[in-house]
């Protein structure tokens, strides 16, 4: 290499000598010259051949961590293993599979073997790499022409250092020539060519200036408003070819995409026969109704609910014929037989949950949604009723449930909201709170009024 | 010793007392870097490798574009249909990872084995495993579906509050394929690392300097660097020759651990890793054969290195031959009539033609290296390890398909007939990974110089007596 050639030439003036080398042609002639080279004090000193020496090891005696640094890897590589299923798969979110526990171990193996060998494989990688002090991008010994000729293909080659404490230049080149090599050299230290590469600078620019375009192309888009719909590359599931409800649909006549049921069909677990308990209707009086009527028809018997003039507040409607049930229905009474209190109290959760926003914890007709809105003196807001409002209170079990399943004046209905049981217990624990307000002594049980008294 | 450098000369002579030498044409270590750097750095490049690698380019984009279309179109254009779920891309997944053992294999096994002449080979074979592991890797992805949230199989905290099933074979599928990848990757390119040095030394141009020059990380070959490197490379084959074996076995956990009859037996990862040792080496000599040919390193790669691959593809060979006897004696002796059927359906069923490819080509066709002169003709090589290869794609459609076109309900059963799609997607997965191979031979050292130096008979005088 012409262009290199004025570098590799030792200029005798230059002071910055880094050392020497020696070329050997066989390996043979190398191992006796590594071992005088070791028996003359040098300390800075390495061999540079194009493949391992046997034997070398022995005379340079430099042990490595290298093996120990792979045991490291491998157990941190087991440990990361072992974390990692258990803390998914057993702690996290713990699914049972295949019939194997959470964390099962045996099944854990194959995952602990893999990471194990990956973790120990990255850390022997790096540790030769950095143990053996590269990358390193700029060497002085690679600016010998020699050196950079014969190392790599066919020559070895002694090199001792400038900075070892016995260097000389002059007596280490002696000290070399005497172990009969092929030839010596000093090396010299170059100063590492600081000139970048011709067009180095405009590439760089222009690398920077094309860099910038992606930020700006970003920052543009994100401070300007588009009003066409965002291009959709992926689009997954999202644009089907499918009817959806509401839309028109020319197909039918009547070009609605929602059917209704077949006339005369009633979805599975839909049959509610049972109306007094589905209903709130005294059974023996609607029963022979029932059976007559369409299951299509909005619901005759239900009509009458739905309130004449809503401005009134008046509970008692002008008139009212609806067979309402006045007891509770059996299944209710045996729940309360089985459950007792408890029954109450699911009854209490579910009125604090939905009924005591509008009605109050009390029932008093005092809950957080209709004070606010009395405050706001909203035009269109009917005051909910106090459930102890003298027209409330003696109405039959069957008429509040009909209210609280298919709602009244404001009120919306919560038939589908509230499971039928639950909307007993409401009513239960209704009965509890309006009996609260117009007990007398004899409901106290005996025991129960006596402390009452004694504290008073 | 002074006869055995002679030219010409037979090196698949074994000679009692006498060891061949691993390398032929009585080259020194000058003669060796010559003839492996020529190639790399010639700045021609030859025409024979444009022929070759034109049409590979061309069937590697084409397989590029069948993927695509099918990742735009969607899976239903791959014929994976009821009841075949599993179809192509799996098979074609395992027959590539299968062919990416004997890379590994040759640089640890044979490494911890001391088995020298190993060194010729290595380089090539463990750049084919890499490739071949890189091609297989792309089936599984692109059979997900949706491939752009493929990032799901990773362990990574998320808000769906979803992990990867840790006890599921094929989580440990992805675990053992990639784990396989990244150390073959790190084991090729430490052991490449002298030799880019060696031709970033004797690169002429510009670019390649730079490029060998980056990539050599600065390696000067000091006795220092040797010893952690050797230390390195020892206990990198250590890791990796388990690591080899795992592979496949938990490969073969994707079919063994389900309930299929078929699949569900103990003799597969056993069975599986010999079956992918065999087609792996099958894949180097189809490799090499016209390789050293082409590229002049008949004196390094010798007859004795395709006659002890040959050697292995025999035992291997027989092995595959022997589990398949042994799978229809189990399916027998079980008495489980659901493992009966399988067995006799795979043999005269519907596909009773695949079966019986797949025998001649893994069974009967490697029985002719009982021979000497056909393990050592590189003719007969070329053109049986062509058969193993067929044989051992057909193995895996075999087992795939058979098994889940007819399962336990005969009302379920069908015919898995692969799509255009499919067959373009195997066409072009061999151009892909031909186009590597070949990228791969004219820009790297193709055979690992300092490895074969090392095993050079070292002439401990400047006369040049050899000697070891």
């Amino acid at each position: 290499m012409a262009h290199d050639h004025p570098k590799a030439k030792p200029v005798s003036t230059d002071p910055a000598c880094v050392g020497v080398i020696a070329e050997f042609q066989n390996s043979h002639d190398v191992l006796h010259a590594a071992q005088r080279v070791k028996d003359a004090g040098y300390t800075k000193w390495d061999v540079y051949s194009p493949f391992p020496l046997h034997g070398i090891d022995d005379i340079m005696q430099r042990p490595t961590v290298l093996p120990w640094n792979c045991a490291v890897g491998a157990c941190v590589g087991l440990a990361t293993a072992i974390i990692l299923q258990w803390a998914t798969n057993g702690f996290d979110y713990p699914i049972i599979v295949s019939g194997k526990e959470p964390f099962a171990f045996p099944a854990s193996m194959p995952i602990n073997f893999e990471l194990t060998v990956l973790i120990t494989a990255f850390t022997c990688f790096f540790s030769v790499i950095l143990l053996s002090g590269l990358p390193r991008l700029y060497n002085p010994l690679l600016q010998n022409e020699r050196f950079r000729q014969g190392v790599t293909d066919d020559k070895i080659v002694i090199a001792i250092d400038s900075t070892d404490a016995k260097f000389s230049r002059s007596k280490t080149a002696d000290f070399l020539r005497s172990l009969h090599p092929s030839s010596v050299d000093e090396v010299m230290a170059v100063p590492e060519p600081t000139a970048l590469p011709s067009g180095f600078a405009l590439a760089a620019i222009l690398l920077a200036l094309f860099a910038t375009v992606p930020p700006i192309l970003i920052i543009r888009k994100r401070n300007t408003f588009v009003d066409v719909p965002r291009i959709h590359p992926v689009q997954d599931m999202d644009f089907q070819p499918k009817f959806k409800p509401q839309k028109v649909n020319e197909f039918f006549a009547d070009k609605r995409t929602i059917r209704n049921p077949v006339t005369g069909t009633i979805a599975r677990g839909d049959l509610e026969t049972d109306v007094h308990y589905f209903e709130g209707l005294d059974s023996a009086s609607t029963v022979a109704a029932i059976k007559n009527a369409s299951f299509l028809d909005p619901a005759p018997n239900a009509a009458p609910v739905a309130p004449a003039n809503p401005a009134a507040p008046a509970p008692a409607a002008p008139v009212d014929n609806t067979p309402y049930a006045k007891d509770f229905p059996p299944q209710v009474i045996d729940k309360l037989k089985v459950d007792g209190i408890k029954f109450v109290k699911r009854g209490q959760e579910r009125f604090n949950i939905y009924c005591a926003a509008c009605h109050g914890l009390e029932g008093a007709g005092d809950g957080l949604v209709a004070r606010r809105a009395t405050e706001l003196e909203q035009p269109t807001w009917v005051k909910p009723l106090s459930i102890h409002d003298d027209g409330v209170v003696p109405q039959p079990v069957g008429k509040v449930f009909r209210t609280i399943s298919h709602g009244i004046r404001k009120m919306p209905g919560y038939e589908s909201q509230i499971m039928p049981e639950d909307r007993w217990a409401i009513i239960v624990y209704m009965k509890s709170l309006q009996r609260s307000r117009n007990a007398s002594a004899s409901d106290v049980p005996a025991a129960e009024l006596e402390k009452l008294q004694a504290t008073k | 010793m002074a006869t055995a450098v002679v030219n010409p000369l037979d090196v698949t002579i074994e000679t009692p007392g006498v060891r061949a030498p691993l390398v032929t044409g009585g080259h020194d270590y000058a003669a060796i870097t010559e003839m492996v750097t020529r190639i790399p750095l010639d700045k021609r490049t030859p025409i024979g490798w444009w022929i070759a690698f034109i049409p590979s380019a061309i069937i590697a984009g084409m397989f590029f574009a069948a993927i695509s279309y099918m990742i735009c179109t969607g899976v239903g254009v791959m014929g994976n249909m009821s009841p075949v779920f599993w179809a192509w891309p799996i098979v074609n997944f395992v027959f590539w990872v299968g062919i990416g053992h004997a890379g590994t294999l040759i640089s640890a096994i044979l490494f911890l084995f001391r088995q020298n002449w190993r060194t010729s080979i290595n380089r090539a074979a463990e750049a084919m495993t890499i490739f071949a592991v890189m091609t297989a890797g792309v089936f599984p992805a692109i059979h997900v579906g949706r491939i752009w949230v493929i990032y799901w199989v990773f362990p990574y905290p998320n808000q769906m509050a979803m992990w990867p099933n840790f006890k599921s074979p094929l989580c440990w599928d992805v675990f053992a394929i990639s784990t396989y990848f990244t150390v073959s990757l790190l084991f090729w390119y430490l052991g490449m690392v002298p030799d880019l040095a060696t031709l970033r030394d004797r690169a002429q141009g510009k670019i390649q300097q730079f490029a060998y020059g980056l990539l050599s990380l600065g390696w000067t070959g000091s006795a220092t660097s040797w010893h952690r490197f050797e230390k390195a490379y020892t206990i990198l084959a250590a890791i990796s020759t388990p690591l080899v074996l795992s592979v496949h076995t938990v490969v073969s956990f994707d079919f063994a651990v389900s309930q299929l009859p078929g699949w569900h037996t103990t003799i597969f990862p056993p069975y599986f890793v010999a079956g992918a040792i065999f087609g792996g080496f099958a894949m180097v000599v189809c490799l090499l054969v016209p390789a050293r040919a082409f590229f002049g390193l008949k004196d390094l790669v010798t007859l004795r290195h395709i006659e002890n691959m040959n050697k292995i593809i025999l035992a291997t060979g027989s092995i595959v031959g022997y589990a398949y006897g042994m799978e229809f004696f189990v399916a027998w002796y079980s008495g489980n009539p659901y493992e009966g059927f399988t067995f006799v359906n795979r043999a005269f069923g519907p596909y009773s033609w695949a079966y019986w490819t797949m025998i001649f080509c893994n069974v009967v066709s490697p029985q002719i290296y009982w021979f000497k002169w056909a393990r050592t003709s590189p003719l007969i090589s070329f053109i049986v390890c062509t058969f193993v290869n067929i044989g051992m794609w057909f193995e895996r459609f075999v087992i795939v398909i058979t098994s889940l076109s007819r399962d336990f309900l005969p009302s379920s059963w069908g015919y898995y007939r692969p799509t255009q799609v499919d067959v373009m997607i195997l066409i072009g997965s061999f151009g892909f990974f031909l186009t590597l191979f070949l990228l791969f031979c004219r820009f790297l050292p193709m055979v690992a110089m300092a490895e074969v130096k090392g095993v050079l008979p070292h002439p401990e005088h400047s006369a040049g007596k050899s000697g070891h």
